[in-house]
C-alpha cells in the first residue's frame, strides 16, 4: 500500500497512480497530478504536480509543474517551480528548476540549472533548506 | 407496451410459483405484457429487434446481471431508431447475481413490481468493449494483463492484480459524463493500486478473459472506448449511484 502519510496534499487527487507493481512504457501525458511508486519507461510530462515514491524505478524524461523526488530516475528532470529531493532519491541526469531543496543523502549526477521566472507559493519548502533562481 | 426477457435459467421448476407470483402482480398492476424465454436456439438480437418492430416501448429483464447485460447489449447493437425512446427495467430473480439491479435501487422482485409502476427513468452511458457494451465495470483478474492506452503507453501489472475499468454512467442534463470524457482504469494488487484515466483502452491476457458488468465473459484482446450508445433504466429512488 502506499504510505499515505508521505504523499502529500497536493497529490490526494492524483489523476494518475503508478502503484509499486506496475511498470509502465510509453509516453505519459497529463493534465493532472501524477504519483509514481512503480516504474516508468519513456517520458513523462504534465501540467499538474509529480510525486516519485521512494522504490519508485524511472527512465524517463520528466516535465512537471512541480515534483517531489524519492526513488530513482535516470532521464532529466524540467520543473517549472519547485523540486524537493528527499533523502532516498537517486538522480542520474540534469534538472532545471526554479527553486529546489535537496536532502542530506540524496544521489544527484548531473548538471542543475536554475531558472528566473518563478514565484513561490506562500505555503511551499517551509523548513527546508533552498537555493532560489537568481 | 412491455415485453418480459425469461433467462434460460428461469425454466428451473424451482422459479415456476415466483414467476406465477410475478406475473399475477403485474397483471394487477396493469403492467403484464409478452414473455419471451431465452433458450439455446433464441437469438435475442432478432427478439429484440422483432419487438420493437411491433411497438415495446419497455423490455424488463427477468433474470440477473448476465440478463441484463445481454439485452443492454441488444438494444445498444440494434440499428432501429425506435430503441431511443425504449426504456428497460429489471426483475431480479437471484439475489448474489443481480449487482446492477442492486445499484440501480431495485431491491427483489416485489421491489421491482413497484418500480416498474413507478417509472422512474434514469438515462445510462454505455461503454463499448469490441462489439459488446456494459454500463458499470470490466475487470480482469490475473497476473501480466497488458494495457495499451490512448495508443501512448503501455502498462503492465507485474503481480497478480485485478484490472478494473469503471464507467460514472449517469447522463446529466446538459452534459455528460462519460461520454466524450476519460474513463478510469484501476489496477489493485496486495502491494497497493493504481489509478489511470484514458479515452481508448486495448486489454489483453493470454490466460484470462474479461468480465462484463460482473456477468458476462468477453475473450481478450478487447477494444474499450466510451461510446454515444446510451440506455434508459427504469431505477429505484434508493439506487447507489449519483
Amino acid at each position: 500500500m502506499f504510505e499515505a502519510n508521505k504523499i502529500e496534499k497536493g497529490f490526494k487527487d492524483a489523476e494518475t497512480i503508478i502503484g509499486p507493481s506496475v511498470m509502465v512504457k510509453g509516453n505519459l501525458t497529463s493534465n493532472g497530478n501524477i504519483v509514481i511508486e512503480g516504474i516508468l519507461k519513456g517520458g513523462l510530462k504534465t501540467t499538474g504536480n509529480v510525486f516519485i515514491g521512494d522504490k519508485a524505478e524511472i527512465a524517463a524524461d520528466i516535465e512537471a509543474k512541480s515534483a517531489r523526488v524519492g526513488g530513482e530516475i535516470k532521464g532529466n528532470i524540467k520543473i517549472e517551480g519547485v523540486l524537493e529531493i528527499v533523502s532516498s532519491a537517486k538522480i542520474f541526469g540534469d534538472i532545471e528548476c526554479a527553486s529546489i531543496s535537496i536532502e542530506t543523502g540524496a544521489i544527484l549526477n548531473g548538471k542543475c540549472t536554475m531558472t528566473k521566472d518563478y514565484q513561490p507559493e506562500k505555503d511551499s519548502q517551509k523548513n527546508k533548506s533552498e537555493v532560489e533562481g537568481e | 407496451m412491455y415485453t418480459y426477457i425469461y433467462d434460460d435459467f428461469t425454466n428451473q421448476s424451482k422459479f415456476s410459483k415466483l414467476l406465477y407470483k410475478i406475473e399475477k402482480r403485474l397483471t394487477d398492476l396493469g403492467l403484464n405484457g409478452k414473455i419471451i424465454r431465452l433458450g439455446i436456439s433464441k437469438d435475442l438480437n432478432a427478439a429484440v429487434e422483432n419487438e420493437i418492430k411491433q411497438g415495446t416501448k419497455t423490455f424488463v429483464a427477468v433474470g440477473n446481471d448476465q440478463t441484463v447485460s445481454r439485452l443492454t447489449t441488444a438494444l445498444a447493437n440494434n440499428q432501429n431508431d425506435e430503441k431511443h425512446r425504449i426504456s428497460l427495467g429489471i426483475i431480479p430473480l437471484r439475489e448474489k447475481e443481480n449487482k446492477i439491479a442492486d445499484l440501480l435501487g431495485i431491491k427483489d422482485v416485489n421491489d421491482a413490481c413497484d418500480i416498474l409502476l413507478s417509472r422512474r427513468l434514469e438515462t445510462f452511458n454505455l461503454v463499448r468493449v469490441n462489439n459488446d457494451f456494459f454500463i458499470f465495470n470490466a475487470y480482469i483478474e490475473a497476473s501480466d494483463t497488458m494495457l495499451e492506452i490512448n495508443k501512448n503507453y503501455i502498462i503492465q501489472n507485474l503481480k497478480p492484480a485485478l484490472v478494473e475499468i469503471i464507467n460514472s454512467p449517469i447522463k446529466t442534463e446538459g452534459g455528460d459524463n462519460s461520454y466524450g470524457s476519460n474513463l478510469k482504469l484501476k489496477i489493485t494488487s496486495k502491494e497497493g493500486e493504481s489509478f489511470f484515466s484514458f479515452k481508448e483502452l486495448i486489454a489483453a491476457n493470454k490466460k484470462a478473459s474479461m468480465i462484463i458488468d460482473w456477468a458476462r465473459e468477453v475473450k481478450t484482446p478487447v477494444k474499450i472506448m466510451p461510446s454515444d450508445e446510451v440506455i434508459k433504466f427504469i431505477v429505484g429512488k434508493d439506487r447507489k449511484i449519483s
